[in-house]
Parts: C-alpha cells; structure tokens; sequence
C-alpha cells in the first residue's frame, strides 16, 4: 500500500515539474542565502580571533633602526640592561617543503608579551617551543605543528628559531612593552639609531567590524524567513492540487495517520535534498563575496585573513538542520489539515479584524520595549514585533491604501484594477510578506549603513581635520623649526586612565579653532573655552556606560570637573575626556608627546620641508592618505551589504513568481468576462502586470516607514546596547526610492512569465472558461 | 431591405483531438434580422456553443463568412474582434461571468463604459427594470442565480448591442427565476431592436423566440 | 633539539603540581652534574656560575626599615635553568633559561616584578670573579661577595641597596652538600647571612632611605627535590642576640626538616630532621603565615609572623615569599618563603 500511496504522491511532482522545481528552488535559495552569511561570518569570526594576536604585533610601538643602520641582539640587550622593556621580532618570508610561502613572525617569547605567542600563552604549548606554527590548514610538515590560531598565510616562531629559517642574524623591530618599569629612560638615549615607531592608527575601529557581523546575521535571518514563505506558498498549491488524489486515496481506506506520515517523509526527503543544494549553493555564494570581506578585515587588522570559505560544520550542518526544519515547520500545518479533512472548497483566508489587531497590539509592544526594555535582547525583541506587526497589518493597510486611490482612477478598467488588485490581496499577502520584510531589511540595514558610512566620513573629517600628522618621540622641536607664521602645531597626547569607573583616555588639547568645528552632540555654550576652566568634553561611550550628561562632575586624578560637552567617537572601546593641555600638564607631568598634528594650507611643501630636515618619511602621515585608507575600507563593507540586498530582494521576487503561478489558474475565471468583453490577452497580461506592480508598489510603500523603524532601532537602540554609542539617523531618501523601485521591478519581473503565458493563451482555452459547466 | 444583424454562411469549423478531426460545424448557415429573437437548440456537443463563439469572435472559422450587422468579421484581425465584442456584441453566458470584483452598479456599466458609452440614465433604467435597484452596492457572490443573470442581463443591454448572444443563459436557474429572466431579456431586445440568438436546448425557453434553429451534425435545419 | 626547552615549559607551566615535585625541581638529572659529598664547596672557585648542573639561583633577601622605623623587606633572586645536558659541541651558555623576582614587602603593599631571558644574548647571566649576577637592569655585583650593590625594579617599584658583610660565608651541610631528602637528593648550598644594608626604596613616591640587614644564598643541583617532594617552607631568620638560623622543611610523603644555626662568630651547627620542629599556627587563604618553630637542642623556641601576609609572587611560578617578624625565647627579623601552596580565594 505504502508503494502505491508514494507512487501517486510521485506522479503528482511528475505531472508538475514546475511546481517541484519551484518547491526545490525556494527551499534552497533560502538555504544558500543563509549558509553563505553564516559561512562568511564563521570565517570571519575565525579569522578574526586568529588575527588579533597578529594584530598586536602591528598595534604595538615598537623602535626600529633608521636608515641605513641595523638592529641586533646587542642593541636588544643595550635596552633591556638599561631598564627598557622591549621583546624583538623579526619577519620575512618562510618557504615551507610544500612550496607554500608564509609571512614568518619570529617571537621572543620569553620577553614578548604572553598574547603574542599561538594559543595565548607559550607555556601552553609544551614539547612545541621550537617548533614553527603555522595555520591550521597546512600541509602537515616535520617541525611544524598547525594551530588554529595562526592566521592564514602567517607562521610563528621562536625568534632564534625563525632567524635560522630566514638566514639572518638582525632583527627587525623591538616592540616597546607597557608599562615600562619605574624610572626607565628614553631608549632613544641608549640607542640612538633606533627610530620610535608608533603604531599605524588602525584604520577603522575593530569594534566596527563587531557592527559589520551584527548586520550580516540579521541579513541571514531575514533572508531565511523569506525563504520560508517561499516554501509555505508551494507546499500550499501543491497541496490544494492533491486534494482531490488524497481523498480518493483515502476513500480506498488509506489511513490518515499513514498518509501524513508519508506526506511528512517526502517533504523532508525534498527539502534535504534541496537542502544540500542550498548548502552548495550558500557555499559558492560566501566563496563569491568573502574577498570583499576579507579585504575589508584585512584593512582592518593589517593581517591577511584568507579569501577561501573552510567547510566548517557549524554552517553547513546547520543550513541543512534549518532547511529540513524550517521546510516541515512552513508545510506541516496545510499538509496535516489536508490530510485530515480532504475538503475540496477551501476559500482563501479572509483576514478578519483580529489581524490588524494583532498587528497594532505588536507595534504597541515594540514602543514598550524601546521605552522600557533594556539591553540587547529587548531591542532584537522590539525588530521583531516590529516586522511581525507589519506583516499581520499589511493586508488591511494595502486594502486602505487601493481604497483611498479609488478616486484616481479613470474609466472601467482602472476601477476594474482597483477593485480587482484588492480583492486578490489574500492569495499576495504571503508573497507581499516576504516582499516587505525583505524590502524593510533593506532600506533598514541600507540606511543603517548609509548612516554609518556619512557619520564615519563627517567623523573623519573633523578627526582628521589636520594636514599633516607627525610620531615625535624627540620632541616637535626640530618640526617647529620648519613651519612658517601661518602653521601651527597641535600637540596630541593622552593618558589612560579611570573616569567615573570607566577605562578612559585623558587628552589635553590645546585652544585652536580646529577643535571648535568638532560637532558635538551636547554641550553648553562654546564649551571648547570651559576647557581652561574646570570644564571637560566626555565621549559618548563614557556619557553612556557613566550616565553622565551635561553639568555632571567627574573625578580626575587632580580634581573634579564638570562636563561641558558630549562629543560623538565612533567605534572606540575607551571613553575620552577631553581637557586643557595646561590640565593634563598638572594630572601628568612630564607626559610625552609622541605625536603632533599639524594645520598648513599646503601639506605637500611642508612635508617636503620637514623631510629635507632629517624627520623621517615614515613618520609623517598626510591626512589625505589617512581618510582615503578609512573610506576605501567601508566601500568594500557596502559593496558586500549591497549584494547580499539584491540577493534578498532576488529571493523575495521568487517568492512573487511562486504565488503568481500557484494563482494562475485560477485568475483565468476573473478575467475571461473581460476578454468576452473585448479586451485583448495582451491587454489583459499588461493588466495583470500592472495589478502586481500596484500590489508591489503598496506593500514597499508599507515597507518604507517599517525599514526606516527599523534603521532607527538599530541606529539607536541596537547599536547603543551592543556598542554604547548612538548612529544620527540619516535620511537617504534617493535611496529608498530606488530600493523600492528595485522591489517592484523584482515584482514584475517575476510576473512577466506569468503574463507572458496569459497573452499567449489560446482563445479556445479562454472561451472554454467562459462556458464551463458549473 | 434592411442589412440583417447576424447573417452566417458556409460556415465550417473542425477541432483536432489525437487521433482524428472532428467537423463541428459543416456548411453552417443562417440569417437573423434586427429586433428578431432565434432560438439554436442542438444535442450536447453539438456544436451550438462553438456556433456562438465563432459569431462572437471569440474563435475563427476554418471557413464561411459571419456579417455582423453587415461587417464580414471572419477578416477582422484579433483587435478588430476585440473591438466588436466591446461595441457590438454583448454575451450572456449560463455561469453569468460577472467581475468577481466589482458590485452590482460597476458591472451592470462595465460593458457600456468600455465602449464608450455611458448612459447613467439608461443604466439606472435597466438596474431599476431588472429589480436590482437596492442589490447596487452587492457583490456578485452576494448574489442568487437569477439576480447574477439579469445583471448580466442589465450588463448587456446597457450597451446597446447589435447582436446579443446568450449561451445557456436559464441553464443554472429554476423554473421561476428562468421566467422571470427571459422575459426581461426579450422586453429589452424588444425595446432596443438588437437581435437575439440564444443557445438552449429547453423546449419551453425556445418556444418563447421568434424562430427556432436545430444544430445536429453539423448543420442547422428549422425545428 | 625537539624537546630542547621541554624542561623550562614543565618548569614554567606546572605551579606546585606535577610528579616531578615543585616547578619541575624533581625532574630526572641524567647528563647533568650531580652534587658530591666528596667534593667540598670551594672560594672563589664556586662564586662563579655553574652551568654543568641544571638549577642555580643567587637570592637574596633583606628585611629593612624605612628612615623613620618602618619594617618593610625586599627580595631579589635570579635562576638559571640550563635546557639540556652539557654538550661539548655547543656553546653552553645558549642552552639556559634566566627568569628574575624581585619583590618589595611592607605592611601596606607587596609589589612584584619578574624578568625572563635566554642565555647566550648577554641579557642575563653570572660571574664568579668579580662577584655579579644580572638580568636585565636588575643587578648583583661586587668585586667579592662580601661587599655588593644590589638593584631592581618594577613598574611600581625601584630599590638600590649597598650590603657588606660583617661576618664570614657559611656553608651548609657537609662543607656545602646539604641533604634534601631521605634519598639523598642534594644541593650545593652557601650563604652569606652577615650583611649590613642600606640604600633607598622608591615605591613610586620618590627613593626613601632604607637600612636592615641582610641574607645571601647560593644553590646549584641538577635534582634538588625527590619527586614526591611537592613544596618546602625555607625560613632565614637573623636572630637580636646576632645568631642567625636557616631552616627548611621539605614536604614529601615524609617530610624532610634540616637547618643551620649560625653564631655570632660564624660557627655553624647542622640541624637534623630530629631536631627541628615547625608547626603552622595561622593560616591565611590557604598559606600558613604564622610558624611555631622550635630547636629544642639550642633552647630556641620562636613564633615567626609575616609582615604582610599577602605577599604571594604572582610570577608565572607561584609562592608566597616576605618577611617576618620573630618573637619567643628570641626576638628578631627575617623572610620566609613556602612553595607548593595554591592561594586560595579570599
């Protein structure tokens, strides 16, 4: 019997290949989009972890010899004998038996600092010390042991180890560790030849990327709910069409209970199998985009983070389990009520008044999580009531919507849409669902981004606002000495410190019109002045995590202070308190100044002066390269959000196709009066066209406030909770339009197939409608 | 001597089905006045309803000519015909084919104000003659049978047609509300002077019509 | 050269616990020089480093006081670790491993600093003739041991002292092999406990002039501690009547006591296991720091109290090691260190 049960549950997809090849195509567009952005997360969590001890390297100051001298053990020890801490390291390239090249770190671990050594700690890896560790996707080797901390393309050793590999008996550089004993001199008097080397700026704060993976998930979560209803409608259609085979087979005394059974067993059997095919496809989906990624991270660490995807089981187990789940939770419910009463007339859901009640009760639960939740959860919470709400009002919004444009209509057949776009919102509303909740994640993530990228460009541009920016461990003597009347010189230096119980950073500024074009968020009147008082300019993070605003007193190691400004600083993990330079003289004195920025209105000439004047090339950095290396950064994070949107409103165009062609059928019966009426299938097809560009063109209309609560959530709530600062919402209206036009035209497009089809409808099937027995 | 409204000659039409061909209609013909009614009866599968699809231009002949009120539409490209069912002809078929969408009132004026002509004072007339006067704002599926018939009725005349065709228009109906909707038809045809061709193969319906035709292999003969 | 410095991550990675007794000290010593009962400790000869055995360390420890009374103590030791037996084909002094402590004790704060280095680099290392140790910018140097400058410092701490001997170096045991368990594990062991001292201690807040006494020890083994030998509690008491007394209990399945009673001239008398009784009366988050400790046979019988008891090392190899206060039969000052200890949370 069960044979005979699966043979015409067979004969069903057989007949309708489309239906199974919608049913397979939805099941793993959605399972890919969710993959790949888990794949590129898992890699990126990956890598990131395993770049940060790399990273420290490059975070840390270091002495390297100027030109033309070199650095040995001799100086290494020079320092040391003389109370300054410094580790050596050197670096170059490892050319392992494979052929495969690697950048060597040689590490002194012994005087390095215990993070920089693999796996944390060098007393961890026993027996291993004069081993050379590399990634742990290398080729095994004698003398190599691989650890997952290594980041690709990188190997570490023992300094003296690597010395031997890379034939040398120099070192590179010896990083300055921190603290430095009481009473430690200035290296540079011990060794004169050695130059200070403050660290790059790391071009975007790290906890940016932090922010990056937060919207990535989201992505993947939205695009798998999209794919969801993808599901529901197939399963839907081919479930009505079974109806009746399910009620014969049931009259022949096929017991209910066997026939759910096996309905369950073939849908999980399709969706593993689509599942799979999602998995590879998610797989070349994340192998597609992960160069942008990793050019992204790798301007972030300065440490190469590898373009490949590993198949780590985490994600493709897990897009599998989510397929195979996600797909019998999506059909279950009509697969059972079909099996249970096989009912022949079914009509369409109506939505009664309990939806958009439903609706508004979840708005009303979003702004009670915002006003009164707290913490990340709430505000994850919030998004949800807040997309969920918008998906049960949708179809009432819609109907309100093509009922106030009633009156624009002209002539029968505008009516006609009109009514006719309205009445058929209960068989879009799955498709429109997903439609607007892909189009609300993209004009929320999108605006989120756009807001991140002109507050990170504004934020650089005050930041940044000078010329030229100069490491001076000797002192701006020397520079001084090289600018004319018109340039000046701001000295930056800072103390790290403890304010109001927060980490924070002291900074004493001096009084230079640069600082007032600083915008900031609050302040009191021309609050840059109160800084020769007792007043002081606190970040964000610190008025946050500190619950400190405007006229609170904070304690600093000479005194309070009162808060005269909030000022915005994107991305740092330390709060900031701004005060006089006289000020920070008294907190410390005698605090260095390791760099100094300068104001010229010709940055090129006075570069090429302090040059010619014996001040290192590389420790002048132009501001214009600076804010160049900055932004190339955050393209590339857009060029890979920009994808993933297409690829989501791909899906929800899918999505629009699946209810058009499970629906096509019966349109036919509506719209064949109108044919008998002389209107023609080419007419009829742009109609049925332009009835899904209205549907469409409501829903993303609907979705425009949703996407931009959205924004504003994780504009200032998410992004508040998770980072402790606050993004200023900025409206990118050109934007949105084109999103959403981009979302109707994915809309029409799927429908033209369909419309295709109609126009090209025989006029004996049509008349064939127009007659048929009741 | 008037042009007639409907004149069919030689008119011939086969349908492929696996195997073999299958003539319908051979050497069909026939003429129908202005203001007469003529009944076509035939067995089922006779061929009577691809007869009025074919007069319809919702199908083509494989040969023979149709005049409809003296214009030979076996010529008339696809949005020709298209034109002459939105201007001439009106349709009444037995399943009503009502926009689903629209209520009472924009059915009932559909038809008329796709072609251009609308006549609130004659829709309202016919709304009121048909006994939908307070039915305006229902939609169809609020409807019975023999009120969705007479605003396909009303439907149709407001138009104006020519030629109006009815398939089958009583063949949903019980024997109260068939009455009552063929008798509004033939008043307003009356009314109007457009001929009548209505396919039914009840006797007591086709008694009612001026002259009566009998489809049987492929031709028609007087009943 | 696998497992090269298999000995240093055993040494460094194992706190107290492990079957080769504490940081390793129990570890096999084959290849390496063994101590011998037969052969003497002799001057200056053994000042200078000695790299055939596997463990050596210089320490010293003073208990001080600041100008104005205050008790306080400092701690300076160097280690040296040799990785593998000697091997006349490499050049010795590359195979060791260094690692320095340095400690400042008061009742009020206990700061600690730690320094490690490879031999080979010049970065730490010893000499015998002129007397010096170093690692880094910490530094122990004199022309002899009898009259030294010693320095160190940490992040939060920074120490000079000048220390001359006022009396002669004593070796313990037999002429410097001294016993440490019942299977004959042994050490070299000499110390100079006649030190005057006087320097300055900076705890961040400028130098401040300080004066004690003080106490160095010398030691080298290659297998000091029998392997079930999981820590020791050393006392190096400068008694108020000029006698000084070392004395150590090694705690094993069997504990195993020894000591040395110094007089006022230098005249040494070995104290066996029988003769020394020591028994903890406070313990301190799971540190004892208040002894009873009795040497019935000289009428001693002392109460010995840290001056801090929270001077736990938070060195990668762990101990609690300060200064102590002496009360009883006798009065006087001097340090305590006691390893193989877990500090337990308050």
């Amino acid at each position: 019997m069960i044979a005979a049960i699966l043979l015409a549950f067979w004969s069903h997809w057989r007949r309708n290949r489309l239906q199974l090849a919608t049913l397979i195509t939805g099941i793993a567009l959605a399972t890919a989009l969710w993959t790949g952005v888990q794949a590129i997360n898992a890699e990126a969590r990956a890598s990131m972890t395993s770049a940060a001890s790399a990273s420290r390297i490059v975070g840390l100051p270091r002495l390297e010899p100027v030109e033309g001298e070199t650095l040995t053990w001799k100086d290494f020890v020079a320092l040391r004998r003389a109370g300054v801490l410094v580790s050596p390291i050197i670096r170059g390239d490892y050319r392992l038996q494979s052929g495969e090249h690697l950048r060597l770190t040689g590490i002194d671990p012994l005087s390095a600092p215990s993070d920089l050594w693999p796996g944390g700690d060098f007393m961890g890896s026993a027996g291993a010390a004069d081993s050379v560790f590399v990634p742990a996707n290398t080729a095994p080797e004698s003398d190599l042991v691989a650890d997952p901390s290594v980041p690709n393309g990188q190997a570490v050793a023992d300094i003296q180890i690597a010395q031997r590999l890379l034939g040398r008996t120099d070192l590179d550089a010896l990083l300055l560790l921190s603290p430095q004993p009481l009473g430690a001199p200035d290296p540079l008097g011990v060794t004169p030849h050695l130059a200070y080397v403050l660290p790059a700026e790391t071009a975007v704060p790290a906890a940016l990327t932090d922010s990056f993976r937060l919207n990535l998930s989201a992505f993947g979560a939205l695009c798998f709910i999209v794919g969801l209803f993808i599901v529901r409608g197939t399963v839907g259609l081919a479930i009505a069409q079974r109806r009746q085979s399910i009620r014969t087979l049931r009259t022949l005394g096929a017991p209910a209970g066997l026939l759910r059974a096996l309905m369950l067993a073939e849908i999980a059997i399709i969706a593993t199998l689509s599942g799979l095919l999602g998995v590879l496809l998610g797989y070349g989906l994340a192998s597609w985009l992960m160069p942008g990624v990793s050019v992204t991270l790798d301007g972030i660490y300065g440490a190469s983070v590898g373009t490949h995807i590993a198949l780590r089981p985490v994600w493709w187990l897990g897009g599998l389990a989510m397929a195979v789940l996600g797909t019998l939770l999506s059909a279950a419910g009509p697969m059972l009520a079909a099996s249970d009463r096989a009912v022949l007339n079914e009509k369409p859901r109506s939505f009664g008044y309990w939806w958009p009640a439903a609706g508004l009760a979840l708005f009303a639960a979003a702004a009670g999580l915002v006003i009164w939740g707290h913490g990340l959860l709430a505000a994850f919470a919030a998004i949800a009531a807040l997309l969920l709400g918008g998906a049960a009002t949708m179809p009432a919004t819609i109907r309100a919507l093509l009922r106030a444009a009633r009156p624009l209509a002209t002539g029968p057949l505008g009516e006609w849409m009109l009514a006719e776009t309205e009445t058929q919102i209960p068989r879009m509303s799955l498709a429109m669902t997903a439609l607007m909740m892909a189009l609300a994640a993209n004009i929320g993530v999108s605006t989120m981004v756009g807001s991140f990228r002109e507050s990170f460009a504004e934020f650089i541009d005050q930041r940044l606002a000078a010329e030229i920016y100069v490491a001076t461990p000797g002192g701006a003597g020397d520079i001084r000495a090289e600018l004319s009347p018109d340039e000046r010189l701001l000295p930056l230096r800072s103390l790290k410190s403890v304010v109001a119980g927060q980490p924070a950073e002291i900074n004493g500024v001096i009084n230079d019109p640069t600082y007032r074009e600083w915008s900031l968020l609050e302040a009191v009147d021309d609050p840059w002045s109160t800084l020769s008082g007792d007043g002081a300019i606190i970040s964000e993070q610190l008025s946050y995590r500190a619950a400190l605003s405007i006229g609170d007193v904070i304690a600093l190691p000479d005194g309070p202070a009162t808060v005269s400004g909030i000022i915005a600083d994107y991305g740092n993990p330390l709060g900031k308190v701004y005060v006089s330079h006289q000020r920070l003289d008294r907190i410390a004195p005698g605090l260095p100044t390791p760099r100094h920025a300068i104001r010229t209105s010709d940055p090129a000439s006075l570069r090429a002066r302090m040059i010619a004047a014996g001040i290192p090339a590389e420790r002048i950095a132009m501001q214009a390269d600076m804010k160049a290396t900055s932004m190339r950064i955050f393209e590339r994070t857009f060029a890979v959000t920009a994808a993933l949107n297409g690829l989501t409103l791909a899906v929800a165009g899918f999505a629009v196709l699946t209810s058009l062609l499970a629906a096509a059928d019966a349109r036919l019966p509506r719209l064949t009066p109108l044919w008998a009426m002389g209107i023609e299938r080419r007419q009829l097809a742009r109609l049925e066209l332009l009835r899904v560009a209205l549907t469409a063109a409501a829903t993303a209309l609907l979705a425009l406030p949703l996407g931009i609560l959205l924004s504003w959530l994780l504009l200032a709530i998410v992004n508040v909770e998770a980072f402790g600062w606050r993004l200023p919402f900025r409206a990118d209206p050109a934007h949105w339009l084109l999103l959403i036009g981009v979302g109707i035209a994915a809309s029409v497009l799927s429908a033209l197939w369909p419309a295709h089809r109609l126009a090209r409808i025989s006029s004996r099937a049509l008349s064939e409608v127009l007659s048929r027995d009741g | 001597m008037t042009t007639p409204a409907l004149d069919v000659s030689h008119l011939r039409k086969s349908f492929s089905r696996p195997g073999s061909d299958i003539e319908v209609l051979s050497d069909t013909s026939f003429t129908l006045e202005p203001g007469a009614t003529l009944a076509l009866t035939g067995e089922s599968g006779s061929g009577k309803s691809t007869l009025l699809h074919l007069i319809s231009g919702l199908d083509r002949p494989d040969s023979g000519d149709i005049r409809v009120a003296g214009q030979n539409i076996t010529a008339l490209p696809d949005h020709g015909l298209a034109r002459l069912r939105r201007e001439r002809i009106a349709l009444i078929f037995q399943q009503y084919n009502l926009i689903p969408s629209l209520n009472v009132a924009d059915n009932l004026a559909f038809h008329a104000r796709m072609a251009g002509r609308r006549d609130d004072a004659w829709t309202n007339a016919l709304t009121e003659r048909l006994g939908l006067s307070g039915l305006s704002d229902r939609m169809p599926d609020e409807l019975s049978g023999g009120q969705r018939q007479r605003v396909a009725i009303g439907r149709a005349m407001a138009l104006r047609p020519a030629l109006l065709l009815a398939d089958e228009p009583t063949g949903n109906l019980d024997e109260g509300s068939a009455d009552v909707v063929i008798a509004a038809m033939l008043d307003l045809v009356a009314e109007t002077g457009c001929a009548l061709l209505l396919v039914t193969h009840s006797e007591r319906i086709a008694s009612r019509m001026s002259r009566r035709l009998h489809l049987s292999h492929g031709k028609v003969r007087p009943a | 050269m696998t497992d090269r410095r298999a000995f240093m991550i055993a040494m460094l990675a194992a706190p107290a616990a492990s079957a080769q007794g504490f940081a390793g000290l129990g570890s096999d010593a084959e290849g390496f020089a063994m101590p011998d009962p037969k052969r003497p400790i002799l001057f200056p000869r053994d000042h200078a480093p000695h790299p055939g055995y596997r463990v050596e360390w210089w320490y010293l420890t003073a208990p001080l006081i600041f100008d104005d009374g205050t008790p306080l103590g400092i701690q300076w030791t160097l280690f040296r670790f040799a990785l593998d037996p000697p091997n006349l084909l490499q050049d010795s002094s590359a195979r060791h491993v260094w690692m320095g402590h340095a400690a400042v004790t008061t009742t009020e704060t206990h700061r600690v600093a730690e320094r490690f280095a490879r031999g080979g680099t010049g970065q730490a290392g010893a000499t015998g003739q002129p007397f010096s140790a170093w690692i880094d910018d910490w530094r122990m140097s004199g022309q002899t041991p009898d009259a030294i400058t010693l320095s160190a410092a940490g992040t939060d701490f920074r120490y000079e002292l000048g220390l001359t001997a006022t009396g002669p170096l004593i070796r313990h045991g037999r002429d410097g092999y001294s016993v440490k368990s019942g299977l004959g594990q042994a050490s070299y062991y000499y110390s100079q406990p006649f030190y005057n001292a006087s320097g300055t201690v900076d705890l961040g807040d400028g130098p401040r002039a300080v004066s004690g006494h003080g106490w160095l020890d010398r030691e080298w083994s290659s297998q000091p501690l029998a392997k079930d030998q999981q820590g020791w509690d050393w006392f190096s008491l400068a008694l108020d009547d000029g006698r000084k007394l070392m004395a150590f209990r090694l705690r094993g399945q069997e504990d195993f006591r020894s000591g040395t009673l110094i007089g006022v001239d230098g005249r040494t008398r070995t104290l066996t296991n029988d003769e020394i009784a020591v028994t903890p009366e406070q313990t301190h988050r799971g540190v004892p720091v208040e002894w009873r400790l009795r040497i019935p046979a000289a009428d001693l019988d002392l109460l010995v109290s840290a001056l801090n008891r929270d001077a736990w090392m938070e060195t990668r190899v762990s101990y609690w090691e300060g200064p102590v206060t002496v009360s009883g039969s006798e009065t006087g000052r001097g340090y305590l260190e006691m390893t193989g200890y877990r500090w337990q949370p308050e």
